[in-house]
């Protein structure tokens, strides 16, 4: 029963996919594939984040400097090889977002929660200022440097369509990869030190290597994702990365649920389409209408603000332990029923007293 | 385990210290458990009870303890100290002191989280024959559990892993009598039926007598009495004599059975 409904799971979520790309290659513009593939992009990095915040009970706010290295990399490789800069590229960022992950997670073994995030936001300014000397004293200060020839091998990713098509599957493969790391021995003992490190410890798991080895995974995705960011976008320069940019991960983790890897991924695309048509709405606006002008020109400040609010109305409004609308959607959609999905079920069974199985 | 036989020393623990920083608050712990025998270590709030099981685990880098002296050794075998790792690989297993469950996780998932790595569903199915209660239970969320069912996931998690020794905090702590007096005994039947050793902590020392062989009282890190407690009738005086030299700090100790 199970397995046929996981196997179903999958194979709807491949249709699914497949679909979508299909139907983006007839009807949709580039523009709309944009911005799918901006979510795409951030859903590398909010998959990292939710695993590590909902399943480890760790936090980082270092993924600026994380997307920056991997950045670097693609510039890097880019300079260096032509025909295979992609691959090349990804695989020095997640090499350097493997060390800087270890490294961070040896930090965390002494540090929790609110001194975690300020140290991980240290550092990151840290990486920020040694990014900008070097490229301010190079001859690329101006212009940032080029990161236009993604290919694979013979194959040139180029255009919106591409891109989607090789993100949509990196993508699973993260997801799939993800999920069977979550549910096996590693999975077990990363929820076993976010409830109880002394138990943990006591029952013999490696709490300092299972730490470590989460930091490194999860940054050297993000890393990864930052060299594919640069591909996409082509070029490469410091003022692309802002710290605070780190906050949008959080909102969508928020939404998507902690700790929930579907989620992540869901609420990733939908931030960056929600985003990119309140942009849209807010610049065309009848001018009769009263501050259309100020809500046009303001355009930034005011989809931070609504986003903002969608987020605070997530987490006061949501009920349970789910705390997001993609977790509740699933109640409504019991196909793609999940066993932590069916875990919430049996807690609130347990709670109204109707027996846990 | 095979070839465990009763009354044959499991664990040895000599001159055991442990620090945090400042004085010692274990400072010199020497106990013998074998096999099937039940020793328990009573004492007030802050004698440094706890800090002595702990102490016997071993603290892992980055926790405030330290072992500073002192020797444990499993079946003759000496294990590294401050090596949790070690200790349980060695055949050690603790239950700690108040949350001892991963509350998020469902009964079973408890379970898997604390298995060895290759076993699975056998540590399961080994944990619940133990405490079968815990079946009905098996996909509920720890932390959604009573108090009693807690203990007894956290015991029976310990006792799945079949160690040589098992630890136990405080475990009538938030519950009610007469579940610690059931919890007891069932502790007290299954280290029997699997030979362990088991050293217990306790402030509840009434309850624990009823199941120990011998008690050991301690008192700012040192263990300043020791009684055999026999058969039932000779068990009342010997907890008297121990506790009279504690002071009366023990809880329950007003409660003594009046022989």
């Amino acid at each position: 029963m199970t397995v046929s409904r996981r196997g179903l799971k999958w194979v709807l979520c491949v249709l699914g996919l497949t679909a979508v790309v299909g139907v983006c290659d007839l009807s949709l513009s580039s523009y709309w594939l944009y911005t799918v593939n901006t979510g795409l992009l951030l859903a590398f990095g909010a998959i990292a984040l939710t695993v590590l915040v909902g399943r480890v009970g760790l936090t980082s706010m270092a993924h600026v400097a994380l997307l920056a290295v991997g950045g670097a990399s693609a510039a890097v490789a880019a300079a260096l090889v032509s025909s295979w800069a992609l691959p090349f590229g990804s695989l020095i960022a997640a090499i350097a977002g493997t060390i800087a992950g270890a490294v961070a997670g040896l930090a965390a073994l002494r540090l929790s929660h609110f001194y975690l995030a300020l140290s991980s936001l240290a550092l990151s300014y840290v990486v920020l200022y040694i990014f900008q000397r070097v490229q301010f004293n190079s001859s690329h200060s101006e212009t940032g440097y080029s990161a236009s020839a993604s290919n694979i091998g013979p194959w040139a990713i180029t255009g919106e369509r591409a891109w989607l098509i090789l993100l949509a599957v990196l993508l699973v493969i993260v997801v799939v990869l993800t999920r069977n790391v979550l549910k096996g021995y590693t999975g077990r003992a990363w929820m076993g030190l976010r409830d109880r490190e002394i138990v943990a410890r006591a029952q013999g798991i490696n709490v300092a290597r299972e730490k470590i080895i989460a930091f490194a995974a999860t940054s050297a995705i993000v890393s990864v994702s930052g060299t594919l960011s640069a591909f996409h976008t082509g070029t490469v320069s410091v003022d692309q990365y802002d710290l605070s940019m780190v906050f949008q991960y959080y909102a969508i983790i928020i939404l998507g649920g902690l700790g929930s890897v579907v989620g992540a991924v869901v609420a990733s695309v939908l931030f960056s389409v929600v985003q990119a048509e309140l942009g849209n709405v807010l610049t065309s606006l009848p001018t009769s209408m009263p501050l259309s002008n100020e809500l046009s020109l303001r355009e930034g400040s005011v989809i931070d603000v609504l986003m903002g609010l969608l987020i605070v109305g997530v987490l006061l409004f949501s009920r349970g332990r789910s705390r997001s609308f993609v977790p509740w959607a699933r109640t409504k959609i019991s196909v793609v029923s999940t066993q932590r999905f069916r875990s919430y079920r049996n807690a609130g069974r347990c709670r109204r007293g109707i027996g846990s199985t | 385990m095979t070839g465990r036989t009763r009354g044959r020393v499991v664990v040895r623990v000599e001159d055991l210290h442990v620090s945090y920083g400042g004085a010692d608050a274990v400072a010199g712990l020497t106990v013998e458990v074998s096999a099937g025998e039940v020793v328990t270590i009573v004492g007030i709030n802050g004698a440094g009870k706890t800090s002595a099981l702990r102490g016997i685990v071993g603290f892992a880098r980055g926790e405030p303890g330290r072992v500073t002296r002192g020797v444990v050794s499993v079946s003759g075998r000496r294990i590294p100290p401050n090596s949790p790792q070690a200790s349980v690989r060695a055949g050690i297993r603790m239950v700690p002191e108040r949350d001892k469950v991963f509350s998020s996780l469902t009964v079973e998932e408890n379970f898997l989280a604390s298995s060895p790595k290759r076993e699975g569903r056998g540590f399961i199915s080994r944990g619940l024959e133990l405490f079968p209660e815990l079946g009905r239970r098996r996909r509920a969320k720890a932390g959604l559990l009573s108090g009693g069912e807690k203990q007894m996931l956290a015991v029976a998690i310990a006792l799945a892993a079949d160690p040589d020794l098992l630890l136990v905090d405080e475990l009538s702590l938030g519950l009610a009598p007469a579940i610690v007096t059931r919890l007891m005994k069932d502790l007290r039947d299954r280290c029997l039926e699997l030979n362990l050793a088991l050293l217990l902590v306790e402030q509840n020392a009434v309850a624990a007598a009823a199941i120990s062989d011998r008690m050991l009282a301690m008192q700012q890190g040192s263990i300043i009495a020791e009684e055999q407690l026999g058969p039932t009738k000779a068990a009342g005086p010997a907890l008297h004599r121990l506790l009279s030299q504690l002071g009366g700090g023990v809880q329950d100790g007003a409660q003594l059975p009046s022989n």
